[in-house]
């Protein structure tokens, strides 16, 4: 098709044939002018010189030469025997022409017989061409050197004026008409252009897709090649490693975490690995995928799964868990000594009151480790949900405080309660929990002759209940975990005072579950403050 | 079509920041194992120390194979002397690391005289360091090494202090001398790891500028 299509316009092949055919006819011309011209202007020199070269010679009738204008006469040869003299003397007039190859000159003779019968010839000798043409060739080689300058100036410039078009074609979008003969390449380009916007587009048609899938994933998204080369990541991922793009390096220069590069290692060698791993306060179960191609390890697949409450809330459960019972088994072993050597005769009579009065203490102190968490998991499960009542603060507060008096005076504590009178909106119990954890706290943790100021006031948006104590106080690097369950600041005191060390945890779960919060702030020796906000 | 030369340059440069990731891996948890008094994390690193000497090996002669089949030019030949250089260092590192911990394993019956103050916080600016100085090399980044040089005086400013305390506790009672001592070496090999981060930086500044040069100010 494209040889049919080349012969079928004929556009440039005529053009540069015309081209070459007024170049060559204009080399011809040129050399023609020049020889017309030289050959022209030899024949007017000898006009013009005249009979320079002619020869005159008189020869009696028996040969002898009695005169010559060139050579000595007497010296001559006796001309008897020449064709033009014989012919004179016998029909007075006689021609020859001569040829003389080493001179490569004609000589002509003409002869006639004069009245005195003596024989007049002459003679005039040419040059032959080709020696007429020698004489000519410094100005011929000038003339050749001159038509080819002005034949390579006439060819450079045709050429350039072929070529032009064809150099002027916009190869990102070629126009037809130029020539003829390549309008085949031309429609060739345009159409594989056409190809190739279209294949792009579908690649990044697909590109986008993929791009559109994974960067909705909340999982990051990292493929490799088998070098460790990432080929893609997804948003997720870039935001896990804070490394903008991630394409065309390697996962060494995204992460030096030795545990996920080993892990990667055992991938990109054809296994499976999955770890947990943490970074900048996340943790992502991440796993590693290696991906075959035809057989062959052509890469691998990772994919970080965000873990952080789950892992957190496990890792609470776990310390939980331990803690409840560290927490159960110090009393329990008590009692069971206790009662061992009650059992084994070895305590005297008059301490079984004493053993008995610490097994009834230990025992005071399980239930209400066993009450409290009971309370922690009923607010865990919200299973006090909905029971929601509408009461005055002051009059719950005024009831705990009166539940507790008895305990305060006999650690010498007072205890006050101010601020307005109103009612709230709330749970009850969880309320009343709440007031009776935080009074307990001030009373346990106060000094002999301190006081615990109990104050409400009603806000917009909330309202506050304000628990402050002249005690003890708390450690500044205790502060932010005594929420904690089972967290205490002084664990020796707490065993004498008695608390679970869920107290807190229960007040903090109390005022996140009413929409609120708790602020603490104490000064060690000075005393600690709680605040209790409560959404109204 | 990537050459031959150009691969095994990658393969450097991922080596190099493999050896990064294993000797801050290593001191990392040689400030837990002597904070917690870990045996046997104390322990591991003792034998990772084999891993890191064998790394060196691998890469000095990876360097000197570029060196010799390949002639390398400008860029190319001032990363990988520098790398020659920076290996020498993170092995150092390396081996303290391994120092620290024998010595942590040597302390690990008995318990602090004083709760460990201003050793963590040196331990953690010299981890600091190192990260920044892999860092600068891994992204090429000179405003980083020359933070990394800069930071050096933190470390050094840190020693004093930790010098000090450690003065103040053989004053109260020279029985506490022994652990002093042994606490004042840990101190030391973690400010001549902040010297050994100060040298990575330094020649990532070399083979990014092909200058030597202290800090930005020079």
């Amino acid at each position: 098709m494209r040889i049919a299509g080349l012969l079928e316009g004929e556009q440039l092949r005529n053009r540069i044939f015309g081209y070459m055919c007024i170049n060559i006819l204009l080399t011809v011309t040129l050399l023609a002018l020049f020889a017309f011209y030289a050959i022209g202007s030899r024949a007017e020199e000898q006009v013009k010189t005249g009979l320079k070269n002619e020869r005159v010679t008189i020869v009696t009738q028996t040969g002898d030469v009695i005169f010559d204008n060139y050579a000595k006469a007497e010296e001559m040869d006796n001309h008897l025997n020449r064709s033009e003299v014989i012919d004179a003397i016998n029909t007075g007039r006689g021609e020859s022409k001569r040829f003389s190859e080493t001179m490569s000159q004609t000589t002509y003779y003409y002869a006639m017989k004069l009245e005195d019968g003596n024989i007049l010839r002459l003679s005039y000798t040419a040059d032959h061409i080709s020696s007429e043409v020698q004489k000519f060739i410094p100005q011929l080689i000038f003339a050749a050197l001159a038509s080819l300058v002005v034949a390579f100036l006439a060819a450079a410039s045709l050429t350039k004026k072929i070529i032009k078009p064809i150099n002027n074609i916009d190869l990102t979008a070629p126009e037809i008409d130029t020539y003829d003969e390549l309008s085949p390449f031309v429609r060739e380009i345009n159409r594989q252009k056409q190809l190739v916007g279209e294949y792009v587009a579908s690649l990044e048609k697909r590109a986008n897709t993929m791009n559109d899938i994974t960067g909705n994933m909340k999982e990051g998204l990292i493929l490799t090649g088998p070098g460790g080369e990432i080929i893609f990541a997804n948003q997720s991922a870039v935001k896990i490693f804070r490394v903008n793009e991630m394409p065309g390096k390697n996962i060494l220069e995204v992460s030096r975490d030795v545990e996920l590069l080993h892990n990667m290692k055992i991938c990109l060698s054809g296994k499976n690995a999955e770890m947990v791993f943490t970074i900048r306060g996340k943790t992502y179960n991440i796993f590693f995928n290696p991906v075959y191609e035809n057989e062959i390890l052509n890469g691998a697949v990772v994919l970080f799964l965000d873990i952080t409450e789950k892992f957190y809330s496990e890792k609470q459960r776990k310390e939980f868990s331990a803690n409840v019972s560290h927490e159960l088994k110090t009393p329990l072993t008590t009692i069971y000594g206790l009662t061992e050597m009650l059992i084994n005769g070895i305590a005297k009579k008059e301490d079984t009151k004493d053993f008995a009065q610490k097994i009834s203490a230990q025992t005071k102190r399980l239930i209400s480790i066993v009450d409290d968490i009971i309370k922690l998991s009923e607010f865990d499960e919200d299973s006090v949900k909905a029971e929601k009542s509408v009461f005055n603060l002051k009059n719950l507060a005024q009831t705990v405080i009166e539940n507790l008096k008895s305990k305060a005076a006999g650690k010498n504590v007072t205890l006050n309660l101010t601020g307005e009178s109103f009612e709230i909106t709330a749970n009850e119990h969880m309320i009343d929990e709440m007031l009776f954890n935080l009074i307990d706290n001030g009373i346990n943790y106060n000094t002999d002759g301190g006081s615990v100021n109990v104050d409400l006031k009603q806000g917009k948006d909330f309202c506050e209940i304000r628990v402050s104590d002249t005690g003890i106080g708390i450690a500044e690097e205790h502060l932010s975990r005594v929420f904690e369950r089972f967290y205490r600041a002084d664990k020796s005191r707490s065993k004498k005072t008695g608390g679970t060390g869920l107290g807190l945890s229960i007040v903090k779960h109390a005022a996140e579950y009413h929409k609120g919060r708790v602020e603490i702030s104490s000064r060690e020796k000075e005393g600690t403050t709680v605040v209790c906000y409560i959404a109204a | 079509m990537r050459s031959r030369f150009d691969e095994q340059l990658t393969n450097l440069n991922n080596k190099l920041i493999e050896m990064g990731a294993m000797i801050e891996d290593a001191i990392t948890k040689t400030i837990r194992a002597l904070i917690e008094q870990d045996v046997r994390l104390a322990k591991s690193i003792i034998a990772g120390e084999e891993e890191i000497d064998q790394m060196e090996r691998d890469i000095e002669s990876l360097c000197l194979k570029l060196l010799l089949q390949q002639q390398p030019i400008a860029k190319d030949l001032r990363l990988i002397s520098s790398a020659l250089k920076m290996i020498t260092d993170m092995e150092r590192i390396g081996d303290h690391a391994e120092d620290i911990s024998e010595i942590t394993l040597f302390l690990a019956g008995t318990p602090y005289i004083k709760e460990l103050e201003h050793i963590p916080q040196m331990a953690e600016a010299t981890v600091k360091m190192v990260k920044d100085a892999i860092d600068a090399f891994v992204k090429r980044d000179l405003e980083l090494a020359y933070a990394c040089i800069d930071y050096d005086e933190v470390v050094d400013n840190l020693f004093i202090n930790v010098k000090n305390d450690l003065i103040d506790l053989i004053r109260i009672d020279s029985a506490n001398g022994e652990q002093a001592i042994d606490l004042l070496m840990i101190a030391k090999y973690f400010e001549r790891i902040g010297d050994h981060a100060t040298n990575i930086a330094e020649w990532v500044v070399f083979s990014l500028t092909g200058n030597h040069k202290r800090s930005r100010d020079e």
